[in-house]
């Protein structure tokens, strides 16, 4: 679960286009997490070894973009699933 | 500040200038701002036709942008001013904003630096304290006269804080007195 705060008093509308501003800053966030300098590092190593080292960098980079666009999908996901329930209609589209 | 539409169509133009994962992701935030505000007011979505930003500088005036792209200075700074200025001597370089991380602040201007031929680096202008430094070179420029090489700030060592300038002609006489023929 999200840890999302939903106001009892606001339409469902407004809570899923809070929710999803909160999931497009996450996917800010990762677009942040760019392992393409140590992808290319790791094509032209200085000394030995360092392909390894960057390839490990490269992953840690990746897997820390992948949670956050992970977290993000999912408080899109919840809040339609929220927006759904709410008002028996499917979410509107971005 | 953008409204919602136009917020929607910097959204618009930066997706379709620019495919990386970073200018996608910024669009997409723009979008869900605008959705959001739209959702706050009670009103259907629009997108406008343009989302216009005015920025005032030095040198280049009044510079209009329309989604993060520059449309206009109201003095342009291209060949013809730039060979006028190096055929006396002096040489002026913009630098600008191109990352599209920077959001809604992409393509603006940074920095302006200006140098001789004799001297090398001599100011350098600075949009966050929007103010002039003088500098001094260390000699090493080579053919970048406004900013090559290495450099430091014009003051006592021993004195910790800048000193700025509010214009040129505060900053350096000299200098302003040349760009003044030119403009």
């Amino acid at each position: 679960m999200s840890n999302e705060q939903v106001n009892p008093n606001e339409s469902p509308k407004v809570t899923l286009m809070r929710a999803r501003l909160r999931a497009a800053q996450l996917r800010v966030e990762a677009a942040h997490h760019d392992s393409g300098g140590y992808h290319r590092q790791a094509n032209h190593p200085i000394y030995p070894g360092q392909e390894d080292i960057c390839l490990h960098k490269a992953g840690i980079v990746d897997s820390l973009r992948a949670e956050t666009m992970a977290k993000a999908d999912l408080i899109e996901a919840e809040a339609e699933e929220a927006y759904k329930a709410a008002t028996g209609e499917e979410a509107p589209k971005c | 500040m953008l409204t919602a539409a136009e917020k929607r169509r910097h959204a618009q133009l930066l997706a379709a200038r620019d495919n990386s994962v970073m200018a996608q992701a910024l669009a997409g935030l723009l979008r869900a701002e605008a959705n959001l505000e739209d959702a706050l007011a009670g009103v259907e979505p629009q997108t406008a036709e343009h989302c216009y930003i005015d920025r005032e500088y030095p040198l280049l005036g009044r510079c209009c942008y329309d989604g993060g792209r520059l449309i206009e200075t109201q003095h342009p700074w291209q060949g013809e001013q730039v060979a006028a200025c190096k055929e006396l001597g002096l040489d002026v370089a913009f630098q600008w904003a191109s990352d599209p991380a920077c959001g809604l602040d992409q393509q603006e201007l940074i920095r302006i630096w200006i140098g001789t031929r004799e001297t090398g680096p001599r100011l350098q202008w600075d949009r966050t304290s929007g103010k002039w430094l003088r500098l001094v070179s260390r000699g090493d420029f080579g053919k970048n006269w406004a900013c090559g090489g290495h450099w430091r700030e014009d003051k006592p060592i021993a004195q910790r804080q800048s000193i700025y300038y509010d214009t040129i002609e505060a900053a350096c006489p000299e200098i302003a007195a040349i760009l003044a023929t030119i403009a």
